[in-house]
């Protein structure tokens, strides 16, 4: 995915200066606006590619917008790669902020190195038109359907939680990645596939069970591995969306 | 350690696995079916309700963290001398493993990802046979 257009939400204004002079240096359209309150508006009414936002603003902090963003906007805004813009180390907690939805994080005093490695990240995992066009033909929720018994509150749990936990899954395999943890990728994968299976992600499955066979057998291609975490990540973000149209639709 | 039975009346199934999904895709059904249900989220957890509850069927993952499910199948048998039925749950559907599970007194085995109608059908087989 290119990202062109950002919002940033920062709720002071000595922060808002400093990313006001930083974007002026690159080639990104920018809006910055100083309210939680108003992240929601601009969103409903214009298309941005990324969200950067400060955990702690007036009327409802960068967690809560985030929330509300995630569950009640429709596609693609619901899907919009968030930073968490944060002022202190104790608030970078990776392991929260990813169950809470955003998928990277920088701090509020951030550098034109830090935004361009930034939005590189989110370039990467976010999922592009090939893969999502693959992704359609190899989505089936009819076993999950039936595994639930056909219960749309069930499936709205289940996939509530798959929700809530696979980014937590794609951090862990990355963070063992770069530890070369094969045993521990194997182990994650494994596990991974199996959920994936319930719900019906069959590419995604593909990729998961292809990364476990991998590091079972010992081909420890890092790059591959580590190319194939990315691509299932991908085949999650977009597996997701079609699982909630799914439900909704039931 | 004193070992505690449970007198709701219902059949009480230990369901060890440590994927929060699957472990609720199973209760979900199993519950719905009438039976009284326990979990363990990992292989000691596993073991430790094993040793000081009763149940009339357990249903194991194979690869779980601390103990696997044929180390599980292994303390049943061995060590506790109990016959409690043992469904094995895992993705590794190759002959070897689904032998080697039998081999240690498993009493079924079924491949993930599987219909919860099927564990459901299969349970009530096991409760069947042995009365």
């Amino acid at each position: 995915m290119k990202i062109e257009r950002i919002l940033l939400a920062i709720g002071t204004k000595m922060h808002r200066e400093n990313a006001d002079k930083v974007l002026r240096t690159s080639n990104y359209q920018y809006r910055i606006i100083s309210n939680s309150l108003d992240v929601l508006s601009v969103l409903e009414e214009d298309l941005y590619h990324a969200l950067f936002i400060d955990l702690e603003m007036e009327k409802g902090n960068g967690i809560e917008v985030l929330k509300v963003i995630r569950k009640h906007f429709s596609s693609p805004v619901n899907a919009i790669p968030a930073i968490a813009l944060f002022t202190s180390q104790e608030k970078n907690n990776a392991d929260f902020l990813i169950a809470n939805g955003f998928n990277w994080s920088v701090p509020m005093n951030f550098t034109i190195e830090d935004l361009n490695s930034t939005i590189s990240w989110i370039s990467n995992a976010e999922p592009d038109t090939e893969v999502v066009k693959k992704s359609s033909s190899d989505i089936n929720f009819e076993f999950f359907r039936q595994c639930s018994g056909n219960d749309k509150a069930f499936m709205m749990d289940m996939a509530d939680l798959f929700y809530k936990t696979y980014p937590e899954t794609i951090q862990r395999l990355k963070k063992f990645h770069s530890m070369q943890d094969w045993k521990m990728i194997y182990f994650e994968s494994h596990k991974f596939s199996a959920q994936l299976a319930y719900l019906g992600l069959k590419e995604a499955y593909d990729y998961a069970d292809s990364i476990e066979t991998i590091t079972e057998q010992g081909f420890l291609n890092s790059e591959m591995i580590y190319e194939r975490i990315l691509n299932l990540e991908k085949s999650c973000n977009f597996g997701i969306i079609e699982l909630d149209k799914f439900i909704r639709q039931l | 350690m004193a070992i505690r039975s449970f007198n709701s009346g219902k059949k009480r199934i230990l369901v060890c696995e440590d994927d929060e999904m699957v472990i609720n895709v199973i209760c979900y059904k199993l519950e719905k079916d009438g039976y009284d249900i326990d979990k363990a989220i990992d292989g000691k957890q596993a073991a430790d309700k094993i040793r000081s509850n009763v149940y009339d069927i357990l249903i194991v993952d194979m690869m779980m963290p601390y103990m696997t499910g044929l180390e599980i199948t292994g303390l049943v048998r061995n060590e506790l001398m109990q016959s409690t039925p043992i469904i094995i749950l895992s993705k590794i559907g190759i002959e070897e493993t689904i032998l080697k599970a039998f081999e240690m007194g498993a009493d079924d085995y079924i491949v993930k990802p599987f219909s919860p109608n099927e564990l459901s059908v299969r349970v009530k087989k096991l409760l069947t046979l042995k009365g």
